[in-house]
């Protein structure tokens, strides 16, 4: 599967004062839990060590986040905070897998991180063509029916 | 190349309620809920929803969102 980056505001700054636009690793899924769906844009994140998702998504999906099993987890200021795990469906392209999915208040926006994503995939970010190769490892999931 | 740059500017740390071809914004609000009911009061049956970051500089994530 390949998908473009995707160019987001910007503004400029000191460091960049010619900036107007990122570009960022950033592709359409659809998140499902049951009967519930939405589709969004999703960040692949290689720094993440799994997907990290803001808790209102699980809440509209009908996910009761905080029972689900609790890790711990920081960002780069360095400070923890607490991350509900849940398994839902994740539908990218052609394909649909599980993943275990942490959600979050402190999430700003969905993340796609190794345990639960990119663990399922071979990944190609080619930046200076702005584009994104995925292809599924050949014993994961399957094709979407 | 799919350039968001300038029909998300002025929405920074709303979710975005976009068309499903991504072409243009159909609705904003704080919070997801809203965004997606306000496009499907618009008709747009199948939105793709973006949270548009807080600051348009960089990004890595931290708690401060």
């Amino acid at each position: 599967m390949k998908f473009d980056y995707v160019d987001w505001p910007a503004s400029p700054s000191e460091a960049f004062p010619g900036r107007k636009k990122i570009s960022r690793p950033t592709i359409r899924i659809t998140a499902q839990f049951e009967k519930e769906s939405y589709e969004m844009l999703a960040l692949l994140d290689s720094g993440a060590d799994y997907c990290l998702f803001p808790a209102s998504i699980g809440e509209e999906l009908g996910l009761d986040i905080q029972s689900g099993p609790k890790d711990w987890t920081q960002g780069s200021d360095g400070r923890p905070f607490q991350v509900y795990f849940h398994e839902i469906t994740l539908i990218v392209g052609r394909y649909r897998i599980n993943a275990g999915v942490g959600f979050a208040e402190e999430c700003p926006w969905p993340l796609l991180g190794h345990a639960g994503f990119l663990e399922q995939f071979e990944v190609r970010l080619n930046f200076s063509r702005k584009r994104i190769e995925l292809k599924l490892s050949p014993s994961r999931s399957r094709p979407k029916k | 190349m799919n350039d968001l740059s300038e029909i998300l500017r002025g929405l920074e740390n709303q979710w975005v309620a976009l068309s499903h071809d991504e072409k243009k914004v159909v609705a904003a609000a704080l919070s997801l809920h809203q965004a997606k009911q306000k496009a499907l009061k618009k008709g747009e049956r199948h939105p793709v929803l973006v949270k548009v970051p807080a600051k348009s500089g960089g990004y890595v994530l931290s708690n401060r969102g």
